[in-house]
């Protein structure tokens, strides 16, 4: 099993950069971990003929797995805090325009701008957390 | 010589049926409640031929009570691979595993559904009555609901399921302190009945399951407090010899778990419950005279203080689980007979 989760956050909208700054900062403050923007030009859908205005923002990173623990109740509850500030700052910063997917892994993308705190604390969970992780 | 070789034979009958019964008390703990697991030990045991393989198989279960490692060998082992408990852990979201493990701070106590709630909202589950729905319909956690069309149309109350247990970590200290038992504790009084409302048999019990509780964490003093100053003149005021004896008998075990063994027994309240327990007791029929005897027995080799313990402990709960109306009027007929003797 990796010792590393790969997240992926996909952010459109006007205020992409606003939502983009908050959530590295959250990655920064939580995991230590500073997000990649991967070159757009690589990415075969991420520019369109014609037009090279990027319309979103791509975000990558690697956390390790030790750091999504939430067994335990009193980092879980911290976490889960921390979440729901990061749900409240990116719904203010992309004020009703845009979206914010976050996929972890081959896990179903999220939109955290509609999602629960509960929902984004789920997705984040380690692979030997949840039901279709590894056998213990 | 006949004579001889059949006081043999009943000795060797008694010494194998002690080891039987023995045996099958150590089934009813390691069962932890499963019907099916208690079926399955006490079959085994009941096979007089394979004792040791009885013995080999409860050992297993009880290990795994104590180190949390699964029985993997023979019946034992199929039984818990059909139980699929480790399926169970791992299909939990992230609330309800926190539901879960919240729920062990009360282990093995059955608490009122709020209760239960309250540190479901302190470990920072957002829905706790959902998650504990879920744990319940997944066998993690039990519902006890009390005899009466109004108590099942109420919220049940709610404890860790004992196989289960084993699987989730032990509470750290930090958690502990996190889920703010404090708190959970108010709210458990606030669901007792007040005094006055014609439930004072309920309050009674009520206030003992918040003693046993405080008991089991170590908090002695405050159990010890809780046992005297409100359950001994409520039970008084409803002149109930069988709750009586069940506080006297809670605060010796309360007293020598303190460590004040001398105090304990020069204590007139406690000989007292003591004598009037086993009184009772006789007049009743009721099993555990053997256990309190014991007790007694016991207390004259201060080493075994944790045992007498144990045992006062356990009766003082059988004692409270003659609530029941056929209890409490067979209780209540016995104590006029204790009366009358006097």
């Amino acid at each position: 099993m990796s010792e590393h989760m790969q997240l992926k956050v996909d952010i459109s909208g006007a205020n992409r950069e606003a939502a983009a700054s908050v959530l590295s900062k959250f990655f920064r403050e939580q995991f230590g971990t500073e997000p990649a923007r991967p070159d757009p030009q690589q990415g075969s859908d991420q520019t369109r003929s014609g037009d090279a205005m990027q319309q979103w923002i791509t975000l990558v990173l690697s956390i390790p797995v030790a750091l999504l623990a939430t067994i335990d109740i009193v980092e879980r509850t911290k976490l889960k805090e921390r979440v729901q500030r990061l749900v409240e700052q990116i719904r203010q910063a992309v004020q009703g325009d845009g979206s914010v997917v976050l996929q972890v892994e081959e896990r179903p993308a999220l939109d955290v701008v509609y999602a629960s705190p509960a929902e984004v604390v789920e997705a984040l969970r380690p692979p030997e957390e949840t039901p279709d992780g590894g056998a213990r | 010589m006949e004579a001889r070789q059949g006081s043999r034979f009943a000795a060797l009958n008694a010494e194998l049926a002690e080891r039987i019964d023995h045996l099958l008390e150590r089934v009813t703990v390691a069962a932890g409640g499963n019907p099916g697991l208690h079926a399955l030990l006490n079959r085994l045991t009941r096979q007089h031929a394979s004792l040791h393989l009885a013995d080999a198989a409860i050992a297993e279960v009880e290990r795994y009570h104590l180190v949390h490692a699964l029985p993997e060998q023979g019946e034992v082992g199929e039984f818990f691979r059909q139980l699929g408990l480790v399926t169970y852990l791992r299909a939990l979201t992230s609330d309800e595993l926190a539901q879960m493990r919240a729920a062990l701070v009360f282990y093995p106590a059955q608490v009122p559904w709020a209760v239960m709630e309250a540190v479901g909202h302190a470990a920072g589950v957002d829905q706790p009555a959902a998650a504990m729905k879920r744990l319940l319909g997944l066998g993690c956690l039990d519902a006890f609901h009390s005899p009466g069309q109004a108590a099942r149309d109420a919220p049940p109350k709610v404890a860790v399921n004992a196989l289960a247990k084993p699987l989730y970590p032990p509470l750290t200290a930090a958690e502990d302190a996190h889920l703010d038992v404090k708190g959970a504790l108010d709210a458990w009084y606030r669901q007792l009945p007040a005094f006055g409302t014609g439930h004072e048999h309920e309050r009674t019990k009520g206030l003992g399951e918040i003693a046993d509780f405080l008991f089991t964490r170590g908090e002695l003093d405050d159990a010890l407090q809780l046992q005297v100053e409100e359950r001994l003149p409520l039970v008084l005021c409803l002149e109930d010899p069988i709750a009586t004896c069940e506080i006297h008998l809670s605060c010796a075990a309360i007293r020598i778990a303190q460590g004040r063994m001398n105090e304990a027994m020069s204590h007139q309240a406690t000989q007292d419950g003591l004598a009037a327990a086993i009184d009772l007791a006789k007049k009743l029929g009721y099993i555990h005279v053997a256990s309190i005897v014991k007790v007694v027995k016991l207390l004259e080799q201060p080493a075994m203080a944790g045992t007498a313990v144990s045992y006062l402990h356990n009766a003082a709960r059988h004692f409270r689980a003659l609530e029941s109306p056929r209890g409490r009027s067979g209780a209540a007929m016995s104590a006029d007979s204790v009366r009358s003797t006097k």
